[in-house]
């Protein structure tokens, strides 16, 4: 089996709650995210799932060195970036890049388009201005935008071709993984096609990896590989896209997917209502996290939290219920 | 907005569907006659209940705002006034529309966030916007909006910030009151999702025209309209994973130059002769009860 | 909410230890007061009996925590000039100066308010360009020439009100009217933009949506959350306005704080100086304090947390 390209052990990240008027009590931690394991493999696309405050962008976060780990392991092409020295971590953020939700505000407004792109190699390389335009024209052509909007200014341009050229941006450094946090959510709909499709071409082109944070269930089957379903801080269910879809396992993932939008009419099904809210990261239920809304709670749910186990080919669920189907 | 024509029957839901630019807000904010400056009314008729609500005088107007026809927006974190307790806020239309004072005006506020589910709605009338998620605050908004039995809700894209468990209950909840009051919706919406799951009958809208009207299952199942079509197949499906997803060429026009004739026509995949006209497509109707505007059909 | 409290209180008394010590050493700085005291033919003597009077042969910090003890007291020694307390120079100047500033400021308001709320809603109509025009205006129309002009146009031409000095009522109309046109004109344009940027919100148009009239729109709504980032603005420019009432009170010889500053200063009367400084300081710090916590209270984000 191929090494994976990026594996994820144990990572936890816990934000402290203060107290005093020099805020200096910590009163609690907020788990953000506790504990969670995956890896994604070369030119494949992995997707985190979840509702907000599940921690799918806090990780996303830590893997771009964005927010220092509280614990555990991130093993870049089997090197722990987490312990890396500057000079390796400069290598590490030119291998790895990232596209953010919001085109509006991830381009700077008083910088030209070439600048922009071009920004990434001037931190990262010394290379001469020639090579430089090269490598943005190079980007340019790879999103389909005209390479004279290098000239121009980002306030010229649609919230999806922004988007392309932050693509570009992220492309111009010849990266293994990009990191794409709901990169399209902002954008209208019939936009979107055009830049999943661009995404979809050039993950296929390039050989590149991507983590895909995302809330829409109907994209995410469209795009990934590999799923994993987030709640409150863990990972309840891990599969190959295909087999999470058709046969998902967590009383999560099956409520998220019953409460997702069909596509025709006569698809439509009733909803599985999960009761009450979703608990503060700050106060987390014992046992298994899910349990207060759980219709399958059982006495052992309340007591242990459970892991992630192998159910299938390629399918993991961390559920006291679930036995293995072979 | 150009020459919108649609209509919705009492408990039914109509979707209006179309992206942003097209005019699906303007026709709503019209039919409450709430359009901002420097728009205004036209042409036309607005009929609710057989009345024209063009005719009508501001008091008049304001009488059924509120009370006969009422909206929810779309961004729950900014449509609720900061400054006052969600009780208040709930409590104001009623206070008005219905000439409640007193107990038994809060016990009616009590009752309607009790309808919308708000856990302790005794004690959380009193709090403040900012002290609910945002799916709680649509509830409040939804509240405010069924606080006077009105004959008419209309809802402008309002779970497109709200969590899929937390949309899935409060598309439940509207269902719910639907059921329950006979009350009739229109859905303003770019989701395809929200109208097969929610609508009865659905109108496309392309660049400030209906372009497409027909009753859900007969849209899904016989788009007419190549932007229509377009549409659908531009978007993923949850059911299954699709090869490619259509992708339409171009940008969605702008509303202040359009140019003569079809409006689509720079940007859809099928042409023919006529569609080289200067006029605009007239409606036709293709049979079950469904209607296009393009001149394919025409 | 509390914790925000404590802290704010905590860092205005800090704050306020810190530029007293400040005032304090810079009226050593002009010079060495000793010289002002006696006349040149004074001795070594001499200087040192009436400096070991005076407490001035301590170091600067036991003089400081004199000065502090004192002050604590109310007891800011005698004026070099009058040689009366200057605790009682300074309160019935202080009150004199109120007096002035609370018509000037209350009036401001009063018409200032509205008028930013009408223009905001009639935007872009004739009475709100007037309006903006006056109010710019009175920003940029020097205070002494406004004052002088009152006075020959009222005082001297038509002679129906007094050029100067405190007296009746008819005394307050025209140094209000020269105090108070600066501060109403600053009020009325941050109401019109705060009240513009709140009528562009989603609860407003809801507001709309809900059948509201205009006025309760206007009012309830729109006005109840424009109004808080003015009234915080406005308490700090009541005390500004009074602090710079200077020109104002000289011009009409109003005998206020902001004369006396001007005066004690030219006579190097440093124990007024110093008191009158130290004390519009106090309510600068005060004021700033005061429109913290009123923000803080009236924004129900603040104030319930949550």
């Amino acid at each position: 089996m191929a090494e994976a390209l990026l594996e994820v052990r144990g990572l936890k990240k816990y934000f402290p709650i203060t107290k005093g008027v020099i805020r200096t009590k910590v009163m609690g931690l907020v788990k953000s995210v506790d504990g969670i394991n995956f890896s994604i493999a070369p030119g494949t696309i992995f997707a985190l799932v979840g509702e907000s405050g599940c921690g799918k962008t806090t990780t996303s976060r830590l893997i771009l060195l964005l927010e220092k780990a509280t614990e555990g392991t991130i093993l870049f092409r089997g090197e722990d970036i987490t312990k890396l020295d500057p000079e390796r971590v400069k290598e590490y953020k030119s291998a790895v890049q990232a596209i953010f939700q919001d085109p509006f505000s991830s381009l700077n407004p008083r910088m030209r388009i070439g600048s922009i792109i071009a920004e990434p190699l001037k931190v990262q390389k010394r290379l001469g201005k020639a090579e430089i335009q090269y490598r943005v024209e190079e980007a340019l052509k790879q999103v389909s935008i005209d390479v004279t909007a290098a000239r121009r200014y980002p306030h010229m341009f649609s919230g999806g071709q922004r988007q392309r050229i932050a693509l570009a941006r992220a492309l111009v450094l010849n990266p293994r993984l990009i990191v794409l946090d709901e990169p399209v959510s902002a954008l209208d709909v019939s936009i979107r096609a055009q830049t999943l499709n661009l995404l979809h071409d050039l993950q296929r082109a390039l050989g590149i990896s991507y983590l895909l944070i995302s809330h829409d269930l109907a994209t995410v089957r469209y795009m990934s590989h590999h799923v994993g379903v987030m709640y409150l801080g863990r990972i309840v269910e891990r599969a190959e896209c295909e087999s999470l879809y058709d046969q998902p396992f967590h009383p999560y993932t099956q409520a998220l997917l019953s409460a997702a939008l069909p596509s025709h009419p006569d698809l439509v099904k009733d909803e599985i209502m999960l009761p009450g809210e979703v608990p503060s990261a700050a106060a987390l239920p014992p046992g298994c996290r899910f349990n207060p809304r759980c219709l399958h709670r059982e006495s052992i749910c309340l007591d242990y939290e459970p892991e992630l186990r192998l159910i299938r080919e390629n399918h993991w669920v961390a559920c006291h219920r679930q036995k293995r189907v072979d | 907005m150009d020459g919108v024509d649609f209509s919705v029957e009492q408990g039914m839901a109509l979707g209006l569907v179309g992206e942003s630019g097209c005019g699906k807000s303007i026709t709503c904010l019209s039919v409450l006659r709430v359009v901002p400056e420097p728009g205004r009314i036209e042409g036309g008729e607005i009929l609710f209940r057989g009345e024209d609500l063009v005719k009508k005088s501001e008091p008049e107007m304001r009488g059924i705002r509120g009370k006969h026809i009422s909206m929810i927006l779309q961004d729950p974190m900014s449509s609720l006034n900061p400054a006052y307790s969600v009780g208040e806020q709930v409590a104001e239309a009623i206070r008005i529309h219905q000439r409640l004072k007193g107990r038994s005006l809060w016990a009616k506020v009590l009752e309607i966030l009790r309808l919308v589910r708000i856990p302790s709605a005794e004690s959380r009338m009193y709090d403040y916007p900012h002290m609910f998620s945002g799916g709680m605050r649509q509830r409040v908004a939804g509240a405010i909006a069924v606080s006077c039995e009105p004959g008419l809700l209309i809802a402008d894209e309002p779970t497109t910030s709200l969590d899929v468990t937390t949309q899935a209950i409060f598309l439940r909840l509207l269902k719910d009151i639907q059921k329950k009051s006979g009350l009739a919706m229109i859905f303003i919406t770019h989701d395809f999702g929200i109208v097969a799951k929610m609508c009865d009958q659905v109108a496309v809208m392309y660049a400030g025209k209906i372009i497409e009207n027909a009753p859900v299952r007969e849209i899904f199942n016989n788009p007419r309209h190549p932007y229509t079509r377009a549409l659908m197949d531009s978007v993923p499906k949850l059911e299954k994973k699709v090869s490619r997803l259509f992708n339409i060429p171009g940008q969605p026009p702008s509303l202040y130059d359009l140019a003569a004739g079809c409006a689509f026509k720079p940007r859809c995949p099928s042409g023919e002769g006529k569609c080289s006209s200067d006029e605009f497509p007239p409606v036709v109707e293709v049979g079950n009860g469904h209607r296009v505007r393009c001149w394919k059909y025409g | 909410m509390q914790r925000f409290l404590l802290s704010r209180i905590l860092q205005s008394i800090l704050t306020l230890l810190a530029v007293s010590f400040i005032i304090f050493s810079m009226s050593r700085w002009s010079g060495d007061p000793l010289n002002l005291l006696l006349d040149i033919s004074a001795t070594q003597e001499d200087k040192a009996l009436l400096a070991k009077k005076l407490g001035l042969d301590k170091s600067l910090l036991a003089q400081y925590g004199i000065f502090l003890g004192n002050a604590l007291r109310g007891d800011f020694g005698t004026s070099i000039v009058t040689k009366a307390p200057v605790i009682d120079l300074l309160f019935e100047r202080a009150l004199n100066t109120f007096e002035l500033g609370a018509v000037a400021f209350g009036v401001s308001l009063l018409i200032a308010l509205p008028v930013g709320v009408y223009s905001a809603v009639k935007r872009g109509t004739f009475l709100d360009t007037l309006f903006r025009v006056i109010a710019i205006s009175g920003q940029s129309i020097p205070v002494f020439w406004l004052g002088l002009m009152l006075i020959f146009l009222f005082g001297v031409i038509l002679k129906i009100l007094p050029t100067g000095g405190k007296g009746g009522v008819s005394s307050l109309i025209l140094p209000s009217i020269t105090l108070g046109w600066y501060v109403a004109a600053g009020i009325m344009r941050l109401t019109r933009t705060s009240m513009l940027e709140v009528l562009r919100t989603e609860y407003i148009r809801l507001a709309r949506i809900k059948g509201l009239s205009e006025w309760v729109i206007i009012w309830k709504h729109g006005f109840k959350n424009a109004a808080l980032p003015v009234l915080t603005f406005a308490v700090l420019l009541f005390v500004m306005m009074l602090g710079g009432a200077v020109v104002t009170e000289t011009v009409f010889a109003w005998p206020g704080l902001g004369r006396l500053v001007i005066n004690s200063v030219t006579w190097r009367d440093y124990p007024v100086v110093q008191a009158t400084v130290l004390f519009l300081s106090m309510l600068y710090i005060f004021a700033n304090l005061l429109a913290d916590i009123l923000y803080a209270y009236l924004n129900p984000r603040i104030r319930y947390g949550g």
